[in-house]
């Protein structure tokens, strides 16, 4: 088990999932992903699945609508697993505050390793973010 | 093609109170009985683009607002409506595109659109309470 550990620690696969967000957090996880910033040299690749992703990357303040999806998305990922919540809204709701329809923080419904705070955070932040994920992801 | 007194011209006989603010902004109060009949005055004077419908909870009574483009001018068409039966006809006939507009109205401030083709909700979640509007005062978190 060891060494599987160990080799699965140089893969992070990431799965970026949007609860509603206004898509500023989302682009700058996109630009987190460019050759710019190069994320691949911690082995981190954006993933269309939750099968074969190790970190779910949470942008947005939770819709009610989304919630239920979020959660069966999480529990499809396979362990070991981390969530890393990019953002502002999923910690504190930011703009979305006192909305009718949200239901952050994200904490409340799924473990979350990493808050990245910011609107939106910089590519740098959400790289910190997931690196720091990536070392409780032993 | 109009301006800002052409539109007084044509929808004077349908509201109550016209407020002329510049060349290219207008407003006008009307009710229930006339609303469709200044939409028809409109559209047959050429109008073609309904902007949106906006619903405003004033406390005591909802007003539903319809943005009308004239080209240079934009008018505003309020409709006040009393808050424990609010109601109004459909304008989905003369004007195509309110068809969003007045579902959203229907699930947001329980406006009841009469006559309207297809009132299903638009944006809130699949299990949201039926009753709860959320764009009303008296709507909590």
């Amino acid at each position: 088990m060891g060494l599987i550990r160990l080799f699965r620690k140089k893969s992070p696969w990431l799965l970026h999932f949007d609860t509603g967000s206004c898509n500023g957090c989302s682009i700058e996880v996109v630009a987190a992903l460019t050759p710019r910033y190069d994320i691949e040299r911690f082995g981190m690749l954006a993933k269309g699945t939750p099968r074969h992703a190790d970190i779910l990357v949470v942008t947005g303040p939770i819709t009610k609508q989304c919630l239920p999806r979020l959660i069966r998305i999480y529990e499809q990922m396979p362990e070991p697993k981390a969530v890393v919540a990019i953002g502002s809204c999923p910690a504190s709701g930011s703009v979305f505050h006192d909305c009718y329809n949200v239901v952050w923080p994200l904490d409340k419904h799924i473990p979350v390793i990493a808050y990245v705070p910011g609107c939106p955070p910089k590519p740098e932040a959400i790289i910190d973010g997931l690196v720091k994920a990536l070392a409780r992801l032993k | 093609m109009m301006k800002a007194n052409e539109v007084a011209e044509v929808i004077k006989e349908y509201v109550d109170e016209i407020k002329i603010e510049n060349v290219r902004r207008v407003f006008a109060t009307t009710d229930e009985e006339r609303c469709r009949a200044a939409m028809l005055a409109l559209k047959q004077r050429d109008v073609q683009h309904l902007s949106t419908i906006s619903g405003v909870d004033r406390g005591d009574a909802i007003t539903v607002v319809y943005h009308l483009d004239c080209r240079p001018a934009l008018l505003s068409l309020k409709l006040n409506l009393p808050k424990s039966t609010p109601k109004v006809q459909t304008i989905t006939d003369i004007f195509p595109g309110a068809i969003l507009y007045e579902r959203d109205l229907m699930e947001m401030l329980g406006v009841k659109v009469e006559g309207h083709p297809d009132p299903r909700r638009l944006f809130l979640a699949d299990d949201w309470p039926a009753g709860v509007y959320p764009l009303r005062k008296e709507a909590k978190k």
